[in-house]
């Protein structure tokens, strides 16, 4: 792995509730993003991965600072994210870009799907004089896969696959060395998923991207990432890479999750072992004490409701779970 | 072999809508078997929600036309009246839908919402609707159930809300049960229980359901026999074995070979199909998956309709050119 | 996919001339706009010329729409008071779009302190009862057509504040706002690029339907005397004038009201066909859900 160019710290989104009374009695703090670390390398890509209220797409967000991050800090580049003025900030936003879930929201529908590739460039100032600025929109456009002479059509005038190509495009169009891609597919139709996520493979390839993969599809982040971190309740559970996350889950909750993902293999489906989590997801706002994950966990034990348990090594894991840590701690197998 | 609960017959339905005549679904067959599972796959333009609204008479028509024959219990249901059908819905044939917060009354508690069918159609007073509404509670998993009568379901987790929904729907001892999308919008954990919690009524009550998603890993581990539907056809129907293991159409080969595998090493790139799916309005004269299937030739997939054509063991296509039987 | 690119707007227009009774309104404005400009050269006579020999004429040849009560030609200051009601009425609403519209624009965006301050204010002016209100303001302003204008423009500012503020709070969370701000773009082309193009619609809306009121708000002034100032015609005024010789000369009345009854109705139809082009219903084709295939 290369050098690091994203680095997160002690990551904190923490959204006070208004009470009931008009005058905003506090109500207690939804923990969105409680304390998340961790590196990603030049042209790698990370896979951060949970289901819903887990705090990923607020992760995503506080990155960019599209929601500021209420302790913690972001370093990209060398560069603290988390003081930028907001000059610097804007400056940034050209290396650093975002592809976001729901193509039918993403677009302006009032611009043309030229206009909307070709804003940021408005925006920074670049590709200035005659036609070069229309060049680079054709150029996006080809290297998405989308006829250019499409440039002045409407977003509402393409298909979903179509729209997140134009996504795809406007967030490449400042050459940034960064995105984070905010369930990319999750909207699409399983045959148009492909095709999204092969495009994003060869841009990465070709461009020399690096990626932050944001999906609640253990498979498709599997398949797309060198490296998964999985979420629960605003904290990073396990922090492994793509194969042996797979193979030896060694959180309580990652092996819960794989064992959940369907798998299209009818024999294999028969013949797995389920573990079958009880209970629901639980709400940020009022995380269970200590280990969140301790009220559904089927080997939680004394010292899971005391103590948060801290994100270390473990054999070649990062892992946030007593079990492997200090008294009671498992041999590894 | 029992007699099938279900029998479909050559169902179509079209639209009329300002840009033409919309042919949604073009004449499916199908039978279902008490106890078994179907699956019915599909993306999204398939017709695969519309065809099983069909099922339950939820279609208004017009603007929508529905032809063909739907047979539950050797009784044409398409030839009943508004009346008639009430008497089926969620008697004999209950649904339940991919967002339960939509599908569920929001200004209703849940102990009306389940005991209201009770009362109409079984009849029942307060007190023994009561009593029942609280053992499907039970049923289907949701703690103190009791108390859970008076909530409402902004109260309630996706996960809790979709478990109401199927107690709902089998207040009335359906025969069958029909799930449109019914885990698409839940996480995955929930998933899983929702899938296990359907596994076991069904066995327990021995009703037959009909799983509608677009989800292949889904229907790997629920199913027993798998029909897959494109262009409002069915491409083709399979034991669900035979379907994964060696799928004959281009469209189901196509399917699965575009979804991520788990665990495998860096697989080759993912199949895509290029294109997008037909235009209901602008439906292509042969085959409708002809456009974009690297099969197809130039004269018969573009102008002839392939006829499900069965290769023994329960296993048909409805193709010119299949791919062969893998060995 | 089509063969040419069809934007919004092309489409919304196709959907308003597909609507007959918005055409027609549409083109009664026409003609209303063409007399207001030129009003007073078709104008056959001195609108404020007294004849006291051709008083209470019935509609002729020479007199289109007969004479008053002073031997003035009704036709001609109906056509003559066009311009004046129509004024009044764009002039107004103008003034309130341009108030009310940044105040709703600014108000839904930054919200907090600066949203309550804006609201409550619009709050208080839209608690008085429009007249109240405009003769308050026209007290202080003192009379005459351009402090009624003003006065009513006031009045309907708070309207277009509210509206924008609404649809500015749903537009600001649009997904599409925040990739805006993902690519650095600053508050000021957010605003103007990408919310207020998609707020027009309920904007453009109201605007219709206030060019009506405007028109029937100025007709009040005039009935209290604070707005146009005889002799010069207004219609209102001209139709109160005429209740005094209903039996003699019915037509004095009758014009100028027949005047205001077509120019609101026209107005009303435009804004309807506005609004149902703009936010087209989607029949439901299924019994109890509205999903699609």
């Amino acid at each position: 792995m290369s050098d690091v160019l994203l680095q997160g710290e002690d990551l904190q989104v923490h959204f006070p509730l208004k009470g009931s009374g008009a005058i905003g009695r506090s109500g207690g703090t939804v923990k969105a993003v409680d304390g998340v670390s961790f590196r990603i390398g030049r042209g790698e890509t990370l896979g951060l991965v949970g289901e819903s209220g887990c705090g990923k797409t607020t992760t995503g967000l506080a990155i960019l600072r599209l929601i500021e991050p209420t302790a913690g800090r972001v370093i990209f580049d060398g560069t603290d994210v988390t003081a930028l003025g907001a000059g610097d900030l804007r400056a940034l936003r050209k290396r650093v870009a975002m592809i976001f879930q729901d193509p039918y929201a993403s677009l302006d529908p009032r611009m043309s799907i030229g206009r909307i590739i070709g804003e940021p460039l408005e925006i920074h100032g670049l590709y200035r004089g005659s036609g070069r600025r229309d060049a680079r929109v054709a150029e996006l456009l080809e290297m998405v896969g989308l006829n250019p002479d499409y440039r002045n059509r409407y977003p509402h005038e393409f298909s979903g696959g179509q729209r997140q190509r134009v996504g795809i495009a406007r967030a490449l169009a400042t050459e940034p060395d960064f995105i984070v891609c905010d369930e990319p597919i999750a909207a699409l139709d399983v045959s148009i998923q492909a095709g999204v996520m092969n495009l994003l493979e060869d841009l990465q390839r070709n461009l020399g991207l690096t990626y932050l993969f944001i999906a609640h599809d253990l498979s498709a982040v599997q398949h797309f990432s060198d490296r998964v971190a999985v979420m629960y309740l605003g904290r990073i559970v396990e922090l492994a890479d793509r194969v042996s996350l797979y193979e030896k889950p060694r959180h309580p909750y990652t092996e819960a999750l794989l064992s959940a993902v369907p798998v299209p293999d009818p024999v294999a489906e028969r013949t797995r072992r389920r573990i079958i989590l009880e209970g629901d997801v639980p709400s940020p706002i009022n995380p269970p004490p200590g280990c969140t994950f301790h009220p559904r966990c089927r080997r939680a034990f004394e010292r899971c409701p005391l103590e948060t348990p801290r994100l270390q090594p473990v054999g070649d894991h990062h892992v946030a779970c007593h079990l492997y840590d200090g008294e009671g701690a498992l041999p590894l197998t | 072999m029992n007699d099938p609960v279900l029998r479909v017959e050559d169902l179509t339905v079209r639209f009329g809508t300002k840009r033409g005549v919309a042919e949604v679904v073009n004449g499916i067959s199908y039978e279902l078997y008490p106890g078994e599972t179907l699956a019915i796959v599909g993306e999204s333009g398939s017709g695969k929600s519309v065809g099983v609204l069909a099922l339950l008479g939820l279609l208004k028509q017009p603007p929508a036309s529905v032809s063909g024959s739907i047979r539950y219990r050797d009784r044409e249901l398409l030839s009943m009246s508004p009346k008639e059908w009430r008497g089926v819905r969620g008697r004999g044939m209950a649904m339940i839908f991919q967002d339960p917060m939509t599908s569920l009354n929001p200004v209703k508690t849940v102990g009306f919402q389940l005991t209201e069918p009770m009362e109409q159609h079984l009849g029942l007073s307060g007190k023994n609707a009561r009593t029942r509404a609280i053992e499907l509670l039970e049923l289907v998993g949701i703690p103190a159930p009791e108390s859970r009568l008076k909530s409402y379901p902004h109260q309630l987790s996706g996960g809790m809300r979709q478990r109401v929904m199927i107690a709902m729907g089998l207040s009335c001892d359906p025969d069958v049960l029909i799930a449109d999308e019914a885990t698409t919008a839940l996480d995955v954990t929930t998933q899983a229980q929702i899938i296990e919690l359907v596994g076991q009524l069904q066995e327990r009550i021995g009703m037959a359901v009909i799983w509608i998603t677009h989800d292949l890993g889904v229907v790997a581990g629920i199913a027993d026999r798998v029909h897959v539907m494109y262009g409002g056809r069915f491409m083709e129907q399979a034991p669900v074995d035979g379907i994964y293991a060696s799928p004959w159409h281009p469209y189901t080969r196509g399917l699965l070979g575009s979804i991520p595998m788990p665990g495998s090493d860096r697989p080759e790139r993912l199949v895509t199909i290029p294109g997008i799916p037909p235009d209901p309005v602008a439906m292509p004269a042969g085959c409708p998956f002809a456009p974009r299937c690297p099969r197809a030739d130039d004269s018969d997939c573009l102008r002839t309709v392939p006829t499900m054509t069965a290769m023994g063991d329960g296993h048909a296509a409805a193709c010119h050119h299949p791919h062969e039987v893998d060995a | 996919m089509n063969v040419k690119p069809v934007s919004r707007a092309r489409e919304t227009l196709d959907a308003l001339l597909a609507n007959r009774l918005a055409v027609a309104g549409l083109m009664v404005l026409a003609v209303l706009v063409f007399v207001g400009i030129f009003g007073v050269r078709i104008a056959p006579y001195e609108i404020n010329e007294i004849n006291i020999a051709e008083r209470l004429q019935p509609p002729s040849g020479t007199h289109w729409f007969g004479t008053d009560d002073l031997g003035r030609d009704v036709f001609s200051r109906v056509v003559v008071a066009a311009r004046v009601s129509l004024q009044v009425g764009f002039i107004a609403v103008g003034f309130a779009l341009f108030l009310g519209v940044p105040i709703g624009l600014v108000a839904g965006y930054y919200r907090g302190w600066i949203d309550a301050v804006l609201m409550r204010t619009m709050d208080v002016l839209f608690s008085f009862p429009a007249i109240l209100l405009a003769i308050a303001i026209l007290a202080v302003l003192g009379p005459g057509i351009g402090n009624a204008m003003i006065a009513i423009g006031l009045v309907y500012t708070p309207i277009f504040a509210r509206i924008t503020r609404g649809s500015v709070l749903v537009a600001a969370e649009e997904v599409y706002v925040r990739a805006a701000r993902s690519l650095g773009a600053r508050d000021g082309r957010i605003i103007f690029r990408h919310i207020l193009p998609n707020v027009m619609a309920p904007i453009i809306v109201q605007t219709t339907l206030s060019l009506a009121f405007a028109i029937l708000s100025e007709a009040a002034l005039s009935f209290l005397g604070l707005g146009v100032q005889p002799p010069n015609p207004a219609w209102v005024r001209m139709l109160s004038d005429g209740r005094n010789f209903v039996s003699q000369a019915p037509w004095m009345g009758i014009f100028p009201g027949v005047a205001i009854l077509v120019t609101v109705m026209a107005f009303n139809f435009v804004g309807d066909g506005l609004r149902d082009a703009l936010d087209p219903k989607q029949k439901s084709v299924i019994e109890s859900r509205g999903r699609s295939v």
